[in-house]
């Protein structure tokens, strides 16, 4: 047996293997299964995790009876106690980045049957100017060069039709995953002080958990057109923002959440 | 302490309640029967298959392990279980010793763990285990490699995979 004791060596694996019973505590067995190979052998035993499994979560020697037999206690541990950590971690943060989308934008009269084209647009994502820090709510500047002014009448009925598409897949064959409509309605725009007029629409709630999302009032679209002059009831269309609001609290939900709810429908 | 030698071993060995160890490496121990038996299940059952008047062979034990279990034994003999109006009084002084005991260095911990194992005297054991979990406790990976003199010998992708594995432990 070793016993110098001027310099100190790396603990006999038949001490590691005697040692494992006595540590209670899942992490500390957890780190220590890291250290290397002989110490994975000797901390991470179903015997020690199963019983570290049976003091945590008891509920799981049911799993073992009614569920898979083959699974390893340290995997079972580590599964849920993961899933502790991902609820306390909140929502991931999302795959789908403001540069992978296109919003475009077209409005077109709708009296006369005639479906003139009164305003339209393609925007990039990452040319979006963030109306304020971390919402969702863009605005473009329709008096900034290249853009045709457009002049609508207040008081007429428009289809606004407003898509987001992802960045590659819009010319995809039968590429309906890559688009997703935020609004298509036909409306007059509720005027708000003269200068600005405004269309909503309901949107659906995430696939994935609908009933969550009805439960919380859902998610709604809304276009607004900044108005300048003009005469009357005619006037030029100088800006448009482009907002997602959450149903619940009638205010636009951050940029992630926003980005994370189009995932659903884009990916 | 026990007294120690080869030479007197054999005769020293019929003395009247005494018993002989011999570690590991060769050294003899004369201890009192009662103090190592009542403790160590091993001695005790070795005791009672006849090795009462030849030594009894502790071949993984090292001398300086079986010297302080020894001491461990008849300290916890002599004044542990005792019942009556001074065993506050030894629960303090045995808490006392154990605390001391405790300190030895990293080396001797481990191989009083094996003795402690080997000879199942379950306090020591208990108290040596403890010590070591209490020394792990709240350190991460590197850490527990620069204190315990561990060499990492995993590939950094087979590193990457146990960590990813106890991921939840290791922030």
């Amino acid at each position: 047996m070793s016993s110098s004791s001027s310099s100190s060596s790396p603990p006999p694996w038949e001490a590691l293997q005697i040692l494992g019973p006595y540590i209670d505590d899942p992490k500390t067995l957890a780190t220590a299964s890291c250290v290397s190979s002989s110490w994975r052998a000797a901390f991470s035993g179903d015997h020690l995790w199963a019983r570290i499994c049976s003091s945590s979560y008891p509920s799981l020697s049911a799993l073992h009876l009614h569920g898979n037999p083959s699974s390893r206690p340290r995997a079972l541990f580590s599964a849920l106690r993961s899933a502790k950590r991902r609820r306390l971690r909140g929502p991931p943060k999302p795959r789908l980045a403001l540069r992978d989308l296109i919003f475009t934008l077209d409005v077109y009269r709708c009296s006369g049957g005639d479906g003139e084209s009164l305003l339209s647009f393609a925007k990039p994502g990452d040319e979006l100017a963030l109306k304020s820090g971390g919402i969702f709510l863009f605005e473009v500047d329709l008096t900034a060069g290249g853009n045709a002014a457009a002049a609508v009448n207040c008081r007429e009925e428009m289809k606004v039709v407003w898509t987001a598409v992802k960045v590659g897949c819009a010319c995809d064959v039968g590429g309906d995953v890559g688009a997703f409509s935020m609004m298509e309605c036909a409306a007059k725009g509720r005027a708000v002080g003269g200068s600005g007029l405004w269309f909503a629409e309901k949107l659906p709630g995430p696939p994935c958990c609908s009933s969550i999302a009805a439960e919380v009032g859902g998610a709604e679209a809304e276009v607004g057109m900044g108005l300048g002059g003009g005469d009357g009831e005619n006037r030029v269309v100088e800006r448009v923002s482009l907002g997602l609001l959450s149903g619940a609290s009638c205010r636009y939900v951050g940029l992630d959440d926003g980005l994370l709810y189009l995932q659903h429908f884009l990916f | 302490m026990a007294t120690t030698g080869a030479s007197d071993g054999a005769s020293a060995a019929k003395k009247e309640g005494l018993v002989t160890l011999m570690s590991g490496d060769g050294e003899i121990f004369e201890v009192e029967a009662a103090a190592v038996a009542a403790l160590s299940v091993t001695i005790r059952h070795a005791i009672e298959e006849g090795f009462g008047d030849r030594p009894i062979p502790l071949p993984i034990v090292g001398a300086r392990a079986l010297a302080l279990a020894v001491e461990y034994c008849r300290k916890h003999h002599s004044l542990g279980g005792g019942a009556g109006e001074d065993s506050a009084a030894y629960d303090d002084e045995l808490r006392a010793f154990d605390h001391n005991l405790a300190k030895v260095d990293r080396d001797t911990l481990f191989d009083l763990i094996e003795a402690a194992n080997y000879l199942e005297i379950e306090g020591l054991l208990n108290l040596m285990c403890r010590t070591v979990a209490e020394m792990m406790k709240g350190k991460s990976v590197e850490e527990l490699r620069r204190t315990f003199d561990v060499s990492n010998d995993y590939t950094p992708e087979e590193e990457e995979e146990v960590r990813r594995e106890v991921s939840w432990a290791l922030d």
